[in-house]
């Protein structure tokens, strides 16, 4: 019997799986463990499973997942307004589990957490993952998380995860699958993951997703946040957040922690950088 | 008289050969390979003690005499590392 320190990663990934289920549990928080060896054998596109972890937790119970998460060792490497244009996961790392993906909503389903949380988790099922029973949503429901995650790609139809879940699904899947996405908000994004996106051209919520399935800069990608920000508080923070400074990649570009001149300076370029994209548009504008 | 069960705070992956198993939610993960696998896969039935002493004699080949010390100073490992949990054998 020997600590492992070199465990493979498929099976670092399954133990730590079931590590989080009973940390859930022992905290008393519902949460639904997604991709990787959580998806149906006959969903996956890939052969071998993810890298890390991924789990969706009902909104009420992030709060409390974090924390013990934290008395457990795993550490926050990003936090959840740091991750993405989402702003929908938190990123964790433990020494001896590796990599989480904590998912406060997950993006294309995210105008309602709560209510979306609720009704994947009332149709949960069970995977049984390094022996401990794990809910998951149903397969369904899998194969919706699976296109909305493919939806993020710029590649989306090549994507490995698109022809199990849609392509060759039946009809009647299918149609499963759009219903799931009506009751869930995610028309428009599963649009995104099976190249109808068209077919909402000028909608706000859809010029996110434009930009992840057709490429952008990071400016695209700020101002069609913006556009999709719902209420002048919403809007207002996107304004904000986009000359904010993340603390963790300018971290690992440093190669060190920041320091406060570091940040500083590192603002001052990412509204130099925004300055000159604005200004770059604008000069083709009156060309043209 | 005790029986062994597989604890409910155990995790594991793996086949006859090599297992990786942990006590979760906190670790550390281990790696049990070679007749450590096997007596690992002859606990996981459950049952009383000279019942995985038998199944381990079964697989290995070897009378139940010659690997009993070995598999019952092993399985005690695993209960104080709290992957095995022992229990009162149910009454005849």
């Amino acid at each position: 019997m020997s600590e492992g320190a070199d465990i493979p990663l498929q099976a670092r990934v399954a133990l730590a799986h079931a590590a989080v289920q009973r940390l859930a549990e022992g905290c008393g928080v519902d949460l639904l463990h997604i991709k990787g060896p959580a998806v149906d054998p006959s969903l996956r596109g890939r052969p071998r499973t993810g890298s890390d972890v991924d789990v969706i937790v009902r909104p009420s119970g992030v709060g409390r997942l974090m924390t013990a998460l934290a008395e457990h060792g795993w550490r926050t490497e990003t936090t959840f307004d740091a991750g993405s244009a989402f702003d929908h996961a938190a990123n964790l790392y433990h020494p001896d589990w590796g990599l989480l993906d904590v998912h406060r909503h997950y993006p294309g389903m995210d105008r309602d957490p709560t209510a979306v949380f609720a009704l994947l988790w009332d149709e949960r099922v069970h995977a049984d993952i390094a022996h401990v029973p794990c809910p998951v949503p149903e397969p369904i429901a899998q194969s919706l998380v699976l296109l909305l995650h493919a939806a993020r790609s710029r590649a989306v139809a090549e994507h490995p995860d698109v022809a199990p879940n849609w392509d060759d699904r039946t009809e009647a899947e299918r149609a499963a699958i759009l219903d799931l996405a009506d009751r869930t908000g995610a028309r428009i994004a599963l649009a995104a993951a099976t190249g109808e996106l068209a077919a909402y051209a000028g909608h706000a919520d859809a010029a996110l997703w434009e930009v992840f399935t057709t490429g952008g800069d990071r400016l695209d990608e700020w101002s069609a946040r913006w556009r999709a920000a719902r209420g002048t508080r919403a809007k207002a923070s996107v304004a904000v957040r986009s000359l904010a400074v993340n603390r963790y990649y300018l971290g690992q570009r440093l190669g060190h922690e920041p320091s406060r001149p570091e940040v500083a300076t590192e603002f001052f370029r990412r509204l130099a950088a925004g300055c000159r994209a604005v200004g770059g548009r604008l000069r083709r504008r009156v060309r043209r | 008289m005790t029986t062994l069960r597989v604890s409910g705070h155990a995790a594991w992956v793996g086949d006859d050969e090599k297992v990786y198993v942990a006590r979760v939610p906190d670790g550390p993960p281990l790696v049990l390979e070679g007749s450590a696998a096997v007596v690992w896969g002859a606990a996981v039935p459950g049952g009383a003690l000279d019942e995985v002493v038998e199944r381990v004699a079964h697989t290995t080949g070897v009378s139940a005499e010659l690997v009993a010390d070995d598999v019952v100073g092993f399985v005690d490992q695993l209960v104080a590392a709290g992957l095995l949990e022992t229990r009162p054998a149910a009454p005849d």
